[in-house]
């Protein structure tokens, strides 16, 4: 038997390859938090790097898939470039917010996929990563320039009312109509529409025609209420509508908009914070100048900073003008003295303070009534930072999963193998008796291999689907050892030796395990083309467990029968 | 200790009675289907949110119902997992984009130390595709089969194999409508699996058959070949069933929520596919020879 020197050979090579691929994720796996907090940073991240990677399912973390919305990108931009914008933007802020080794890439023409490990608070990083962030600095129209259009608004639309009311048909499809403008204004977040859960909770609407007869066919000056502010650099007039009515506000103000009634110059804003005054929550309403003075393309750097005006503990964010910005600034604020300039923050106002004379210096705030709390005003510090989208991101897909349940994954799952191994030996002993543990210890062989490769070959990711794939393979890979045995057994009843029974069944088996492997990596193949991350774990899992089951069950089991029934051996096995 | 080691049982003759019990269980689960009007896809598919919350307390569905109602929510679908202090919450797809943080808010509203374990959020637009991959990813790996078998045994084998997939997949997804389970991504990988699991069980019959055939027939019909190999394997089918049943059924009952309904796929598509490599897939070759015999060279 000289052959036996180069399978032995082969059979522990293979198992000391893989006792090599395994070793970092072992030493890894064992760090008690402790003893990894000891550790040089470096050397750490180099060892986890090597070590098996867990899926997010198992470790915690969020998969995002971000579609870009090109419909309202301006002329001539590619969607590539866009793209590549978009990237380095979300890139850019998930670097300040402090994630280690993020996964930020390209999926298709328009997606983005963001995989984020062990992130504690999936929902703060989703907001970082989606807020547009388009900062614009727009000047704010006067009290009697908004009075003006507001009035001939109404007038536009009592008129149209007027005409409409004469066929109740007609005014049918003018609520219907009404009602798809505001959900489609809803859905898109725009400017003019406040949160969209709102929507959701409106009582059925009256009409439109309804409520413009209602209101003496006034239906927007009845609801925005004026008041003079008396500020250093003169008199100016704010405007208020009540929280409750917002909704119809953005509704009519919307249906103006589409009938080209607004000038093309202006554009209203809603604040963006609704407050209490008199006898419940209003919102102010700006009419401004639709061409920004500056945008957020001007801003050098941004930061939470606490703030005075604000109760202790309350922070605003701060932000310096880099020069173009600063010359900008100077030269706005010089023309436009007594006037109020909105700061605008994704189609939001976010305070329209008074210029009260030039400003030289490049430094401004973003506030809100009662400051924000600090993570609040670090977080838009970090997307003013990074940078606007330059188109607004839709998200497509979102999971999630909590550190504490990815634990108890694995908890479970180790479960399930232990458990599914312990049957298995049990059965294979009673039943082929020490032939039955050849087998068991080929397939404990067989999932050290098969964590071996997944580490070592593939750099494959283990998620909860590709536990699962292990436990099955536990199951079903003892079937090649079945199959031989059965055949074993045929040839021992038909009064063959055991060594000749031994080849004989190998021989005879081989065939039918390869076809019936072979069919089963064509449907773990399939399930890799079509799956998505865990879904993928689950085919690699199981692809990798046919072929190196084929191994174990072919070769190391012969190779240990064909040791023990050498001359001089045993002279049968117990099968 | 052997079992069934000269067993003679014959199955070909009982093929008749198991075609009726097979069709009865297919039209009881197609019935089920279409009262429900098609299977009970996940969010992965239709789109919506699906949030996996632990309370700081033991709390009722009824409780959570009349948080979400609250923000226009209340038609969630809400179930207990696992521990009595974690809860489900299934949103559809709606016309408002934010269902899940609006959902979140306010359950955060009464208990503010919740815990969010698991949050998966999928547009309507992504479902759909993946819908399509889906059917893509069964089709094709139907297709292959059928080749790979074609060349590897004949065609009416390939057919057979075929027949006996088809059986099995609509069968359990006829069970996961009885039993009111959801078609998720992880479902459906577990379908996909059936289908090999299925596969590998009949192609070990299959191969007997072949095998037999190439000895001299000295007078013996076909469908006693086919019992034969049947009768052969019958004691590898057994066992290979049983322990992947009992791996299975470890991961049903240890696996954790998460993977119930991927494990519960399995238990049911490992008992069928076991049961359809003999009843379904063995027999269509015995009926196919009563129409048009194999020629004997």
């Amino acid at each position: 038997m000289k052959s036996f020197r180069w399978r032995i050979l082969t059979t522990l090579a293979v198992l000391a390859l893989s006792l090599y691929a395994l070793k970092d994720t072992w030493v890894y796996y064992r760090l008690s938090p402790e003893q990894a907090a000891e550790m040089d940073p470096e050397a750490l991240s180099d060892l986890k790097a090597k070590a098996l990677r867990l899926g997010l399912d198992l470790q915690g973390g969020m998969h995002l898939v971000l579609e870009i919305d090109d419909s309202e990108a301006p002329e001539g931009t590619s969607t590539s470039d866009l793209m590549d914008r978009a990237l380095e933007v979300i890139r850019n802020r998930i670097d300040e917010f402090g994630v280690t080794e993020p996964v930020v890439q390209k999926a298709g023409e328009k997606r983005i996929v963001v995989e984020l490990a062990g992130i504690q608070d999936p929902e703060r990083a989703q907001q970082i990563i989606s807020k547009a962030a388009v900062l614009e600095f727009q000047m704010v129209r006067t009290g009697s320039e908004t009075r003006r259009l507001v009035e001939s608004l109404d007038r536009a639309l009592a008129r149209r009312a007027g005409v409409e009311s004469a066929a109740d048909t007609m005014a049918a499809a003018d609520s219907a109509d009404a009602d798809t403008t505001a959900a489609q204004v809803a859905g898109a977040d725009t400017a003019v529409s406040p949160d969209s859960a709102e929507a959701s909770l409106e009582p059925p609407p009256v009409s439109m025609t309804q409520d413009i007869a209602d209101n003496s066919g006034r239906p927007l000056e009845a609801r925005i209420t004026y008041e003079r502010i008396a500020g250093d650099a003169g008199d100016y007039e704010r405007a208020f509508v009540e929280e409750t009515e917002v909704e119809r506000m953005s509704r009519y103000l919307a249906r103006c908009d589409s009938l080209g009634l607004i000038p093309d110059d202006v554009e209203f804003l809603w604040g963006s914070d609704a407050y209490v005054r008199g006898a419940g929550p209003v919102r102010d309403i700006y009419l401004c100048t639709k061409d920004p003075e500056l945008t957020g393309e001007v801003l050098e750097a941004a930061s939470a900073q606490p703030d005075p005006n604000g109760g202790p503990g309350t922070f605003h964010v701060q932000f310096d003008l880099d020069r173009m910005g600063r010359r900008l600034f100077s030269s706005t604020t010089g023309e436009n003295v007594g006037r109020p300039m909105a700061i605008v923050l994704d189609g939001r106002v976010r305070s329209a303070p008074q210029i009260q004379s030039k400003i030289r210096g490049g430094t401004a705030t973003i506030t809100r009534g009662g400051g924000f709390p600090l993570e609040e005003a670090q977080d838009l510090a970090i997307v003013l930072n990074a940078g606007a989208l330059p188109v607004p991101v839709r998200v497509e897909e979102e999971r999630a999963v909590g550190p504490s349940l990815g634990r108890d994954s694995i908890d479970m799952g180790k479960n399930a193998i232990l458990y599914g191994f312990a049957f298995v030996l049990v059965f294979m002993g009673i039943y082929y008796r020490i032939s039955g543990l050849i087998a068991v210890l080929a397939l404990l062989l067989n999932l050290v291999l098969m964590l071996a490769v997944m580490v070592g070959v593939f750099e494959a990711v283990l998620t909860l689907p590709g536990i699962a794939g292990f436990v099955l393979t536990v199951g079903m890979a003892v079937d090649a050892n079945v199959l031989i045995f059965e055949r074993i057994r045929e040839e021992l009843r038909n009064q063959q030796t055991f060594r000749n029974a031994i080849n004989r069944g190998y021989e005879r088996a081989f065939r039918t395990i390869f076809d019936a492997n072979l069919t089963t990596f064509i449907t773990a193949v399939a399930l890799l083309w079509f799956g998505t991350g865990p879904i993928r774990g689950f085919a690699v899992v199981l692809a990798i467990g046919i072929v190196v089951s084929m191994f174990t069950a072919l070769f190391v089991t012969r190779l240990v029968f064909d040791l023990l029934t050498r001359p001089g051996g045993l002279r049968q096995v117990s099968i | 200790m052997q079992f069934l080691t000269n067993a003679k049982f014959d199955f070909m003759s009982q093929r008749r009675i198991a075609m009726v019990l097979s069709m009865t269980v297919i039209l009881v689960g197609l019935g089920s289907l279409v009262i429900k009007g098609g299977p009970k896809y996940s969010i992965d598919f239709t789109g919506g949110t699906l949030l996996q919350l632990r309370f700081p307390e033991e709390v009722s569905a009824d409780q959570l119902r009349t948080e979400l109602a609250r923000v226009g929510l209340g038609q969630a679908e809400i179930v207990r997992f696992g521990a009595p202090d974690e809860m489900l919450v299934r949103i559809q797809q709606m016309t408002t984009v934010a269902a899940d943080s609006v959902a979140k808010d306010a359950l955060r509203e009464r208990w503010p130390d919740l815990e969010l374990r698991r949050e998966e959020t999928v547009g309507p637009k992504i479902g759909g595709e993946l819908r399509g991959a889906a059917g893509q990813a069964i089709l094709l790996a139907l297709a292959l089969i059928l080749i790979y078998i074609t060349i590897r045994f004949e065609f009416r084998f390939a057919v057979a194999a075929i027949v006996a997939l088809v059986h099995d997949v609509v069968i359990t997804l006829g069970v996961f409508s009885l039993a009111n389970h959801e078609i998720s991504l992880a479902v459906i990988a577990a379908f996909l699996t059936i289908v090999g699991y299925s596969l590998n069980d009949t192609i070990v019959v299959f191969d007997r058959v072949r095998e037999n055939l190439r000895i001299p027939t000295g007078g013996r019909v076909y469908a006693e070949i086919l019992n034969q190999s049947i009768n052969q394997s019958l004691s590898r089918t057994i066992i290979t069933s049983g322990t992947t049943i009992l791996v299975v059924v470890a991961l049903l009952v240890l696996g954790g929520e998460v993977l119930r309904d991927f494990s519960f796929a399995l238990t049911v598509g490992v008992l069928v596919g076991t049961y359809s490599s003999i009843y379904v897939a063995t027999p269509i070759l015995a009926e196919w020879e009563q129409r048009s015999p194999r020629k004997r060279k």
